[in-house]
């Protein structure tokens, strides 16, 4: 094995600049949130001349409102969003992976959809649907059943929110669990039936116990990821009076009336950053024991497939509902209203279309600085977390270096840090500092980039792939290690490489807490920009832009489909 | 060419430090062939390794053509080295052609090399091994033979000092690795550089190598060259090792004055009687090779070693024959032989044995062979 003294000056500069990032966009921020918890009084940040130890926010905890009202109230939210999206993304991975239903290929970009585009997107979308009085499907039930308004449907309820949240979230259950699926050896099956078991003695004995850490670890990661959404507990939540706990954070920076309580937001992140981290590593142990199990080719199986009959009606319908509701529909009622505001498809006449919403939306400069914005710092950051992960990759999968175990703990630690949580300690951290970066879009490039967790398990299985061999022999044609990796190793990661560039960009584009908890005149980006526009009544400029936003991320995702599906959303 | 002295290399695994290699010296002549021969784990490949400068030995020395490339205070990083290596795996990058993987040593060299003389160098190279009208040719897309080629090519294109091969013909299915075999051998000749290789297989070691290593646990238990060491095995590892041998326990019965000693092998109750120095009482290891026994339905000549037994197995080999055959007891022996109509399954036979081609060593480690 090549060990750390083998490298010369350059490499070590490099790797250690690589460490160094991931230490620093991800550790630096934790710290500083750790300070703010523990120093007082409330509005001061934690280095400000007057600032003191104190205990007061960690007592705050205590208060009855976070006791009464937000546990509970995040609890019923969590519970029971990751109830739905299990048992939907675990039905829809079965019927796409392990039966003959037909067109799967179509089915399976369409149910990603919602993964794909920002989530205040979908919010806006769903309201227009959901929303108690005008929405399009509360309309054409009342027209059916002879209802009075408002209602039947409300989507600002606990019901309404957690239905959205499952809505927007099935993606990333389907896209893990149909990973598992996948990878299971059908030879193991076959084996059983051979031994002269019969189907339903096949299922339990065999199917269902080697994927259960398969199917537990998603469930784990399914429920952190959950409890970590703020989108909707704003957008659809705060309407309905429902407060959880990313939200409350959120309300203490700003709250309606008062200074900034940065000590109380700081410390209302522990309990919850205590908790992603006590996931993570169930997560990691569940993860391990499922790739031991099931994936210990890494390669994707030919699946026997089950043929529906009967059932085909049914599996038809719920992938067409779900398809409906989080794709189709948000984006029909986007472009309907952005061209014809609250004019409904079966009374609007011709003189209702207008494409004044889109003439405003162009001649607005926010709009533009927007646009820019999204786009230099989705590439920005994604270009940052590529490199860093990578670097990180090649350290932990290929040096002796002693501290690259902590080094993967850190860039695992990301997965556990709500945006929230990770806009607040960069906000802190640059608010201390006395360099004019806060408020510009550089502070929100590096806010973006502490999600290393995704590329470094990529790079890291990429390394894994590449025989040793191929590496060391560069070295004994006499290359250095910087030749090496610039001749070998990137081109052969390239794939890997691009497939989470692409990933990472995606993400960057749908970024909307962090922008929000950092929001500036200056950097403000368009997921932010079109909140702002709905919250200030504009429905068609606010279809407008959404319109727009699913219009620029579509393509990316037609070029990069293959890629994408295939491996880097599934890790 | 190279010297190394004392070398010492451990790892560190979950039961603590492993002795990979405890304290191996041999050095190689200008244009030598150097073969490092022995069963898997004993150490011959981290040996080569650190020859390459990817591991870096605890303690001992390593010189490179006069150049001390690594002691307790030197160690000379892996490129800067002046040799070139061929892996068990070959290591083609995929995401180069031919040319693009042999021209890689000689790209990545400082100060720049013209790009035309690149060209000639590579081509010249590629000449060599034969693959010039595959320059071209996506490394994805060439069989086991071609990547070897392609691999020595890449390891000899900058002239190194030193060749150095890792198992090179493992990775090759039997036919072909006979045809690589002579190929090779006649390939380093020609090119006249000083080569080490490892490798646990005795054929491919005998045929390219000058002199070799035979290794176990660490350590070099003998060197020599070829024939020497098939000759005259230090003691039964080596020769164990060297050929596919037969062992028989045995015991040191009589010893007259001539220096004939009789010994009763353990199991089937057989004597053979030969010249040795070993004493009454000892218990010894008789070692017996395939193909140094004859097999015939008829009883030899009175005076002749001969062992009697039934023939339970034949494993056809090519042109010759593996019978295995049960000679009493729990002991049985394996012979190496000609085809011949009534040696089947069943046939009672005679094992003859010829003394001066067997080996004996006393349980204690010492060795004896016939005059």
């Amino acid at each position: 094995m090549p060990k750390a003294d083998h490298l010369d000056v350059t490499a070590k500069l490099v790797l250690a600049v690589g460490a160094g990032s991931a230490i620093y966009l991800i550790a630096v921020p934790l710290a500083m949130l750790l300070f703010a918890a523990f120093r007082g009084p409330a509005d001061y940040l934690p280095f400000e001349p007057g600032a003191r130890w104190t205990l007061e926010h960690i007592q705050a905890l205590t208060d009855p409102v976070i006791t009464t009202r937000i546990l509970p109230d995040t609890f019923v939210f969590v519970v029971g969003t990751v109830v739905v999206v299990f048992a939907v993304g675990l039905t829809l991975a079965w019927l796409v992976e392990r039966t003959e239903l037909p067109g799967r290929e179509i089915w399976f970009s369409l149910i990603l959809f919602p993964l794909l585009v920002p989530t205040p997107v979908l919010a806006i979308a769903w309201i227009f649907l959901m929303g108690p009085n005008a929405g399009w499907l509360n309309l054409v039930i009342r027209a059916a059943l002879g209802l009075e308004a408002p209602g039947p449907i409300n989507i600002f309820s606990m019901g309404g929110l957690i239905l959205c949240q499952a809505l927007a979230s099935v993606p990333f259950a389907f896209l893990l669990l149909s990973a598992t699926l996948r990878a299971m050896d059908p030879a193991l099956e076959e084996a059983s039936g051979t031994s002269g078991a019969s189907g339903f003695t096949t299922f339990r004995r065999v199917t269902l116990p080697v994927l259960l850490p398969g199917l537990l670890a998603p469930l784990i990661l399914i429920t952190l990821i959950t409890a970590e959404q703020f989108e909707l507990p704003l957008i659809i939540g705060l309407p309905a009076k429902i407060n959880v706990f990313s939200y409350r954070i959120y309300f203490e920076l700003n709250p309606l009336s008062s200074l900034p309580n940065y000590g109380g937001a700081a410390a209302l992140s522990l309990p919850f950053l205590v908790l992603g981290l006590l996931l993570l590593l169930l997560y990691n142990r569940l993860i391990a024991r499922a790739d031991s199990f099931v994936t210990m080719t890494g390669k994707a199986y030919r699946q026997r497939r089950l043929p529906l009959g009967v059932w085909r009606i049914p599996a038809l319908a719920l992938l067409s509902l779900y398809v409906a509701l989080g794709a189709v529909l948000p984006a029909a009622v986007l472009l309907w209203t952005s061209l014809f505001g609250y004019a409904l498809p079966l009374s609007a006449t011709a003189a209702d279309f207008s494409v004044e919403a889109y003439r405003q939306l162009f001649s607005n400069r926010t709009f533009w600085l927007g646009l820019r914005n999204t786009l230099i710092v989705a590439l920005a950051s994604a270009l940052i977390v590529t490199t860093v992960g990578m670097l990180l990759g090649w350290i932990i999968s290929r040096s002796q270096i002693r501290f690259r175990h902590a080094l993967d703990f850190v860039s695992v630690l990301s997965v556990g840090i709500p945006a929230v949580i990770a806009g607040l300690g960069v906000m802190l951290f640059y608010l201390s500092l006395p360099i004019g970066l806060y408020g510009t879009v550089a502070i929100l490039i590096i806010a973006y980039s502490y999600r290393l967790a995704t590329t470094t398990r990529l790079a890291r299985a990429g390394f894994l792939q590449i025989h040793r061999e191929l590496e060391e022999v560069s070295a004994t044609s006499g290359a250095r290690w910087i030749a090496t990796l610039r001749r070998v190793l990137i081109p052969l990661m390239l794939p890997a490489l691009s497939a989470g560039f692409i990933l990472l960009f995606i993400v960057g584009v749908r970024e909307f807490t962090i922008p929000l908890v950092l929001y500036s005149q200056d950097n403000v980006v368009l997921s932010v920009l079109l909140w702002q526009l709905f919250q200030s009544g504009q429905p068609a400029s606010s279809a407008a832009l959404a319109s727009i936003i699913i219009a620029v991320v579509l393509p990316v995702i037609f070029v990069a489909r293959r890629t994408l599906m295939r491996r880097s959303l599934a890790e | 060419m190279l010297t190394v002295t004392g070398l010492v290399k451990s790892f560190v695994t979950p039961d603590g430090a492993v002795r990979a290699v405890a304290g191996v010296s041999f050095s190689v002549a200008q244009g030598q062939c150097y073969a490092l021969l022995g069963p898997s784990g004993c150490g011959k490949t981290t040996i080569l390794r650190c020859v390459a400068g990817l591991e870096q030995a605890e303690q001992g020395s390593i010189a490179i053509g006069g150049r001390v490339v690594s002691d307790p205070n030197t160690f000379v990083p892996v490129h800067e080295r002046s040799i070139g290596m061929v892996f068990q795996s070959y290591a083609i990058w995929p995401h180069l052609d031919v040319f693009g993987n042999v021209a890689y040593p000689l790209e990545v060299q400082r100060p720049r090399l013209a790009r035309s003389d690149i060209e000639k160098r590579v081509m010249d190279v590629l000449d060599l091994v034969g693959m010039q009208a595959m320059a071209r040719r996506p490394a994805t897309r060439l069989s086991g033979g071609q990547q070897q080629r392609v691999a020595l090519a890449r390891a000899l294109v900058r002239r190194p000092s030193l060749l150095l091969l890792d198992e090179p013909l493992s990775n090759l299915d039997a036919r072909l690795r006979d045809s690589m075999r002579r190929e090779l051998a006649t390939l380093i000749r020609q090119v006249g550089v000083t080569a080490l290789f490892v490798t646990h297989d005795q054929v491919e070691a005998f045929s390219l190598a000058d002199r070799l290593a035979v290794m176990e646990q660490g350590g070099i238990v003998q060197e020599g060259a070829p024939a020497e060491l098939y000759e005259r095995p230090a003691d039964l590892f080596v020769a164990r090792f060297l050929g596919a041998a037969n062992v028989l326990a045995g015991r040191v019965e009589e010893h007259d004055c001539q220096g004939r000693v009789r010994i009763a092998l353990d199991g089937c109750g057989h004597r053979l009687t030969l010249i040795a120095q070993h004493v009454p009482g000892q218990s010894v290891d008789v070692v017996l090779r395939p193909e140094d026994l004859t097999i015939t339905t008829l009883p030899p000549a009175a005076d002749r070693n001969a062992i009697p037994g039934r023939i339970t197995a034949l494993t056809f080999q090519g042109g010759s024959v593996e019978y295995e055959v049960d000679v009493g007891g729990s002991a049985s022996l394996r012979v190496l032989a000609r085809a011949q109509a009534d040696l089947t399954r069943g046939a009672s036979v005679w094992i003859g044995i010829d003394t001066r081609r067997l080996a004996i060593f006393g349980r204690a480690g010492a060795a004896s062979t016939g005059p």
